[in-house]
């Protein structure tokens, strides 16, 4: 059998050994390219459905691209004030109403109603009732707010 | 829309109800030579918003948008401003306000015009199931976060949302209503104007001496003597939100139309009413309906965001927030004042 020469498995080693060196590298220059490119896509698709930035840093990025900042809720310029003295009353208890409660950490369950007789609209229990009486007589009638 | 009914006011200042889309139209001027007028450029207002806004008008944009759900639609003004607004809303209330729930408002059965609903035969509590995708997971699915998927083309005027669901701007369309056509008379008339539309008011200019008169209470159909609180009113917006109206039943469950977006159900909120002061009627809207689908939450939420509010819980307590004022309350069985 024909014997190995020593420099000859030096070359063969150091062959190797660089070839790794290359291989090494050239996964380091992958995977920072995919990196850039999945940040490129994710900037991209951001910018293609814009607008809705999901966190803080979203917002301050959208900010700096000079995409409208979300207007925050303003309170009014004066707060309401309740109406003159002939609507002002004391509370009152009425049997019509239901008793108030302690607490209201948890929303109870919504009593079933009996279906109406004009569906849909089903009066939900409790509710604010209406009043039998007339308001006092007020100089004009006021605008209702409620829901709708 | 129904004949005007003139509303005796204040002096000097006068007013006119009507019915349009549904819901009462209220209109107060300070200057009574203006009330026609003014009455006239709120109409005008109303119909460009049910042409643009409308889930029930089948030539509604609206309804395009929806039946082309995943194609860009080309649309007007008008529901370019009602979509961003709402979108806003879903933000500003962390998707809680989410405008995507019109498929989840469809299945639970609010999928035609409120009086129509009157008509309908299924809505009996009959046990059939009438609703086949009530609640369903696909359903539920579609809901959730679906507005960060809205896409809003201000520049081309177009607009896609997601394949599979479907826009309901009535949270928020009907108080951007209110605050434009209040705009519109201020600006054209010159005279202070109160506009309420299903209960949710607007107003520009100066009001008349004393302010504008409020009544807050569950569902602005009940009227003024319904139980609920006496209110001027100066300037601003005000808003409520209430799951004591427009309910239905659908298969024994009484259903309303505030939808929560991760149930794609009517929420089931401890509130049953919140009525919020802000700075516009759309701001007062979107903190309401926000509010009501916070749970316990939406005291400190309110407080934290500086918004007068009075919230009323299902079992009846009245829970008053920031300045809102403690007085005036009719047959209020127990008020709390969280400054």
């Amino acid at each position: 059998m024909k014997p190995i020469r020593r420099d000859s498995l030096r070359h063969t080693s150091g062959s190797r050994d660089a070839a790794l060196r290359r291989l090494r590298s050239a996964n380091r220059w992958l995977l920072a390219g995919s990196a850039l490119l999945t940040a490129v896509f994710a900037d991209l698709a951001s910018s293609a459905f814009s607008g809705h930035p999901s966190s803080a840093a979203g917002a301050s990025r959208a900010a700096r691209r000079g995409h409208t900042a979300t207007k925050p809720l303003r309170p009014p310029a004066q707060a309401p004030r309740a109406a003159g003295p002939q609507s002002v009353q004391p509370p009152a208890q009425t049997e019509a109403e239901a008793p108030a409660q302690a607490s209201t950490e948890e929303g109870a369950p919504e009593q079933p109603s009996a279906p109406a007789q004009q569906a849909p609209e089903a009066a939900p229990e409790p509710r604010e009732a209406e009043s039998s009486e007339a308001p006092p007589s007020e100089p004009s009638e006021p605008v209702v707010s409620g829901g709708s | 829309m129904s004949s005007r009914e003139r509303i005796p006011t204040a002096p000097g200042g006068a007013g006119a109800t009507w019915t349009a889309i549904g819901s009462r139209v209220d209109v107060r001027v300070a200057d009574r030579s203006a009330l026609d007028g003014a009455a006239e450029i709120v109409d005008q207002e109303i119909e460009r918003f049910d042409e643009a806004c409308s889930r029930f008008r089948e030539d509604s944009e609206l309804s395009r948008v929806n039946a082309r759900a995943g194609r860009p639609v080309e649309v007007g003004e008008v529901l370019l401003d009602a979509i961003e607004l709402a979108l806003r809303g879903a933000r500003l209330t962390d998707g809680s306000l989410d405008p995507t729930v019109g498929l989840a408002l469809e299945q639970a059965g609010y999928d035609r015009d409120w009086e129509l609903m009157f008509a309908r035969p299924d809505d009996e509590d009959s046990g059939e199931d009438t609703a086949p995708h009530a609640g369903s997971p696909r359903v539920i699915a579609r809901c959730r976060a679906g507005w960060r998927q809205v896409s809003v083309d201000r520049t081309g005027g177009r607009v896609r949302i997601p394949a599979g669901t479907k826009l309901d701007l009535g949270a928020t369309a009907k108080a951007l209503a209110a605050d434009r056509a209040a705009a519109a008379v201020h600006v054209r008339l010159g005279c202070g104007v109160l506009v309420a539309l299903g209960g949710d008011i607007a107003t520009a200019g100066s009001a008349p001496d004393g302010g504008w008169r409020v009544h807050v209470t569950d569902d602005h159909r009940d009227g003024a003597c319904a139980s609920g609180q006496r209110l001027a009113i100066a300037s601003g917006g005000l808003a409520t939100s209430s799951t004591a109206a427009r309910r239905w039943r659908r298969h024994g469950e009484s259903m309303h139309h505030i939808i929560d977006p991760n149930t794609g159900r009517p929420a089931r909120t401890p509130w049953r009413t919140v009525t919020v002061a802000a700075a516009d009627c759309t701001d007062a809207n979107i903190a309401s309906t926000g509010a009501l689908l916070r749970g316990t939450q939406a005291p400190a939420w309110l407080r934290a965001l500086g918004l007068p509010a009075r919230l009323v819980s299902v079992e009846g307590r009245i829970v008053k927030v920031g300045s809102w004022p403690v007085q005036g309350e009719r047959r209020a069985e127990s008020v709390e004042a969280h400054a």
